[in-house]
């Protein structure tokens, strides 16, 4: 037993492949419109600004007053900070206002974000304008016929213009492009292994490993531990070092305690790295199984034995409406009611009907235990077993075109993100 | 109504003329927003099966076109008075246009006390901002349902399916007989096994990729439970690569029981049960490689599968293992009968471990599996046909009633 | 006891319950927090996986068993990742919080995570997974050389669906009139009936039989009557 495209002729293969990449990086050579592997991005500055918020005159002054307030209106709580983007004209105004102010000694936050333009030619098209207006806004400007008034309008608006276009800035991304020669190479040593086993194909399998295991990890902390555990036994460190956002919980002792118990579960998990008492381990074993054993009865049960065998409930003759027929209308019209549409007998429809009947009938009689596949109910199991091979033919041919779909998505991230030979 | 309704229209006239006459403000502005009518028929309601907590609140919008939305307003608990002695009334719901747009009105309050009364009051926004009067609604106890009347059917389903399962165990235990048809991917097992253990080559088994709170990754586990007794009768190497760290300890609690029922504790090995990686492809890109460097002689595949089912199934089919697949994944099923030597379908895969034990009660519990199917083909039968006779004959009296039970039969099934 | 009786006792409890908690409006929610009590059990549970890879890797290097270097490479691409995601090195400040490094975004390639992801996990996993399309050809070769009734409905049925979906489909069966008795056979009508009629009623009894299956397995761990998954000895 081989698998003809797991074990093809290694030489011809080789040869070929060689061949194919000499043949495709000279082509490229002559056509190709840049550089390979070349990534770009949109670079914008982030600035933000830690500001608190000042207690309102008015509120200060009605307080006492209400008579009721007999504890000092300010001094109790600290003022709220926030880091706020003062360009923001919301904030600028507040900051106007004065019911916002900035902290004193603390220095903005100042960082980049980088937004990745998939397509480099779109990119290097988008640098060129930018460039090209940017000079052309830098340019000086003629003053003759303009009062100084105009004159100064027209530059002000002239310097905002160019400050926006200066502020977009697209730039070539050395970390990206290093990223798609690094993926590019990992591809290739994937897809050798369909040539044979090698080295090429051992690193890039250790890689892939340790990788998406770690990557696994992660998820699981940051998007399960931190905030449904660590988030529930010690919301204030952890709203002081992960989520600041952290919503105060109306009833933290209740959180508290609930977590416990998948804590407890997981220690007793763990409890086999212990050296006594790995036993322990089984306890929680046994209520996963159970727990989930018993949603999954009920379940199924519901949603797939009674709600097919509903579905499978279908009259077995068919019929389609038709308009109503010449009699109708006129017995309709000397009774004085609407004319009721016929019906007509469907072929068709019938005949699905009742082989979609027989399939599920056969196919049930298949799965049947007690009966051994002999006789009447043998010959009946292998009409079940061809429908089966259908429903199985009709899920392969329908996934064919997928797989396809994505291998040509791999080729043309090597042939066009990498080698930049196609667009 | 429409007389009190008239009346306040004229009142509203007049007081408009007396504002002009005041000479506050014009009487147009007033005479195109006026004070909006009170709502009408405030009804509370239980919201049924439900866990208590929730009661529907309805009143009638007596003018739509000059409504622009409503408030609900609670009376304070118990409990929330006691904080605050001054508190009568709790703003539950401020609802938009679409609230108002029909005569008729209701909105759902939830988490509402199931211990004491809850009293609502209803105002009507008006389209200028301004409140109606607030109508009060008299007070109700959302109900508690303990039991969910709708889930009778499913209900008596389960009781049925598990009355037959465990009758049948009953039943193997008092005698009757157990006999089962033969499936040939379970009789392959000990082939399997025992050629690997001949050839001096391991035995490789793929709990799928999915964690144990999947069924079918408990049903895989159950079965590795079987065929590491096995082999740890022929003594041949198991190796069990896992996709997931629970799924890793419940294979060598498996795998150790087994070397202890088979009665050789001591070949018992952890190091040949490991975690791989959570990542689908991760873990397929390790078995590929494994399987073509360490060749084993029989690989089985029981538990969930995706698309790695067809590499797998290929890769094994490459070094020539004997290959046995059980899975209830529908998708994955046509690449596994295409590529393995033998596939145990959906609920074949489910039966194999109680199969591959031999011990009376599991066999018992396989045969109440098929009183489940005959239950299905009769439902389904019964059914179709009593539609099939509502169909053909639509205006007789006889097929309209066959036709209704048809129906009523479909309906219990949820359909 | 402690070992056999009381982890089935525990198994068969918790399954009863989350039985009976279904039909009870009161208690249908508790699914979803087992569900979550398991997710966070899951993500606990990785300290094992991750001992058992750290384990096996290290014994191989220690060794120097054949492919000892591959295992090295296991243990630095694992231990580099998992640094630089808990670590969040790179990471795009939270705009809300921008003193809270913890806090900030690593998803784009802007942080070594994003970056791991972008570049190594992915085009890993995407080409793994395209190549499918090469084992999918091989499967079908082979099913096309076993000569009998079965294979050759899998595969003509495959055939036809595929054919059906591209445009040869189309190219061959057009010159079919559409509205015949014997239309059924235009491509496009062919994969309608196949779809709707045969692989509709086979599904349907698959997922009857599977439904039946679960069922059954449930109870056998839940009364104990298959202990194979737990129970020493």
């Amino acid at each position: 037993m081989s698998a003809p495209a797991t074990k093809p002729n290694d030489t011809l293969l080789w040869v070929s492949l060689i061949v194919f990449g000499v043949v495709g990086l000279s082509v490229g050579k002559f056509f190709r419109p840049g550089p390979i592997a070349e990534a770009y991005v949109s670079v914008t500055t982030e600035v933000r600004t830690l500001v608190e918020e000042v207690p309102a005159a008015n509120e200060a002054a009605a307080k006492p007053a209400d008579g009721a307030a007999a504890e000092p209106v300010t001094g109790s709580t600290p003022p709220k900070r926030i880091w706020v983007d003062t360009d923001d004209p919301a904030i600028e105004r507040q900051l106007k206002e004065g019911t916002l102010k900035r902290v004193p000694d603390v220095a903005q936050a100042v960082w980049d974000v980088r937004t990745p333009i998939d397509n480099a030619a779109t990119a290097r098209e988008q640098m060129a304008s930018l460039e090209n207006e940017a000079e052309k806004l830098s340019a000086p400007t003629d003053s003759t016929g303009l009062t100084k008034e105009e004159f100064d309008q027209r530059e002000a608006a002239r310097t905002a213009a160019l400050k926006v276009v200066e502020e977009k800035r697209i730039v070539s991304s050395p970390r990206d492009s290093i990223g798609i020669w690094v993926g590019a190479l990992l591809t290739l040593g994937i897809l050798s292994f369909l040539v044979r086993d090698n080295p090429f194909y051992k690193v890039v399998e250790s890689i892939l490993i340790g990788v998406s295991a770690a990557y696994w990890m992660l998820v699981a902390f940051w998007s399960t531990l931190v905030p449904d555990l660590l988030a529930k036994l010690a919301p204030d460190l952890v709203r002081a070092t992960m989520l600041p956002g952290l919503a105060q919980s109306e009833d933290p002792t209740q959180d508290f305690l609930l977590a416990l118990i998948p804590l407890g579960l997981a220690i007793m998990l763990l409890w086999r790295l212990m050296p006594k008492g790995g036993w322990i381990a089984v306890w929680p074993l046994a209520v996963v199984i159970g727990t989930f054993a018993g949603m999954r009865l009920t379940a199924t049960i519901e949603a797939d034995f009674m709600a097919q065998i509903a579905a499978a409930m279908e009259p077995m003759a068919a019929f389609t409406t038709v308009p109503p027929d010449e009699a109708a209308i006129a017995a309709a019209q000397a009774a004085g009611t609407a004319p009721s549409p016929g019906r007509e007998f469907n072929f068709g429809g019938t005949l699905a009907a009742i082989l979609g009947l027989i399939g599920v009938v056969t196919v049930l009689i298949y799965f049947f235990f007690s009966l051994e596949h002999k006789g009447v109910v043998g010959k009946t199991a292998r009409v079940g077993v061809w429908f089966l091979m259908i429903t199985f033919g009709a899920a392969f041919g329908l996934t064919v075109m997928g797989r396809m779909t994505l291998l040509i998505g791999r080729f043309e991230f090597l042939f066009g993100d990498w080698l930049n030979v196609v667009k | 109504m429409a007389v009190l309704f008239a009346m306040w229209i004229g009142a509203s006239v007049v007081m408009a003329d007396a504002v002009v006459a005041a000479g506050v403000t014009s009487a147009a502005a007033v005479a195109a927003a006026p004070m909006p009518p009170a709502a009408e028929d405030v009804l509370l309601e239980d919201v049924p099966e439900d866990a208590g907590g929730a009661l529907s609140v309805r009143w009638r919008t007596p003018d739509p076109s000059v409504s622009a939305g409503a408030v609900i307003e609670r009376r304070a608990t118990d409990a929330e008075r006691a904080k605050d002695p001054n508190l009568l009334w709790v703003e539950v719901a401020r609802l938009g246009k679409d609230a108002v747009a029909l005569q008729q009105s209701a909105h759902v309050l939830s988490e509402l006390s199931n211990s004491e009364p809850t009293r609502v009051r209803v105002s009507i926004i008006g389209t200028d901002g301004e409140l109606s009067e607030f109508v009060e609604s008299e007070p109700l106890t959302p109900s508690v349902t303990i039991f969910s009347l709708s889930r009778l059917p499913l209900f008596i389903v389960v009781l049925v399916v598990s009355m037959a399962v465990l009758g049948w165990v009953v039943a193997a235990r008092m005698g009757a007989s157990t006999r089962i048809r033969r499936i040939a991917a379970l009789e392959a097992v000990d082939e399997a096994v025992g050629r690997a253990t001949e050839m001096g080559r391991t035995v490789l088994f793929v709990p799928g990729i999915q964690d144990m709170n999947d069924i079918q990754t408990i049903a895989g586990i159950t079965v590795l439970g079987r065929v590491a007794k096995t082999a740890a009768e022929y003594d041949a190497r198991l190796e069990v690569p896992t996709c997931r760290s629970i799924v890793m300890t419940a294979a060598r609690e498996a795998v150790q029981s087994a070397h202890l029922a088979a009665g050789r504790p001591e070949t018992y090995s952890e190091g040949n049960i490991n975690y791989i990686t959570d990542e689908q492809f991760g873990y397929v890109a390790y078995l590929s490689g494994q399987m073509t460097r360490e060749k084993p002689a029989a690989c089985f595949y029981m538990g969930a599968f995706y698309a790695e089912s067809l590499v797998l199934a290929e890769n094994g089919n490459s070094i020539g293992a004997i290959q046995i697949a059980g899975t209830a994944e529908p998708s994955q099923l046509p690449f596994f009968v295409a590529a393995c030597d033998y596939t145990l379908i959906g609920e074949e895969f489910f039966a194999a471990s109680a199969y591959l034990s031999g011990e009376r009660d599991q066999l018992g519990s396989i045969k109440g599996q098929d009183v489940g199917k005959a239950l299905a083909i009769g439902s389904i039968l019964v059914g179709a046909t009593l539609l099939t006779a509502g169909a053909l004959l639509p205006d007789s009296v006889v097929g309209g009633r066959l036709g209704f039970l048809g129906n009523v039969i479909r309906a219990f099934f949820g359909g | 006891m402690l070992q056999r009786t009381i982890p089935m006792l525990i198994l068969s409890a918790s399954g009863l319950i989350l039985i009976l908690a279904y039909f009870s409006p009161v208690t249908v929610v508790w699914s979803d927090t087992v569900v979550g009590w398991f997710n966070i059990l899951a993500g606990v549970a990785f300290v094992l996986g991750a001992g058992n890879l750290l384990a096996v890797n290290l014994e191989k290097i220690s060794a120097r068993r054949p492919g000892w270097a591959y295992a090295a490479i296991t243990l630095a691409s694992f231990g580099a990742m998992l640094v630089v995601g808990l670590g969040k090195w790179g990471a795009v400040p939270n705009p809300s919080f921008p003193d809270v490094h913890l806090a900030g975004d690593q998803d784009s390639t802007q942080s070594a995570y994003g970056w791991v992801y972008e570049y190594v996990l992915s085009p890993l996993t995407a080409t793994m997974f395209a190549m499918l399309a090469f084992y999918v050809a091989s499967a079908a070769f082979r099913a096309f050389r076993a000569k009998n009734i079965e294979s050759i409905l899998l595969l003509g049925t495959a055939f036809i669906i595929l054919l059906a979906q591209v445009a040869a489909g189309a190219f061959l069966t057009n010159w079919i009139p559409e509205d015949r008795w014997y239309s059924f056979v235009r491509a496009e009508q062919l994969k309608e009936i196949i779809l709707n009629v045969f692989q509709t009623s086979g599904m349907r009894a698959i997922l009857i039989g599977i439904a039946l299956g679960t069922a059954a397995t449930s109870l056998r761990l839940i009364l104990g009557i298959d202990r194979s998954a737990l129970s020493k000895g």
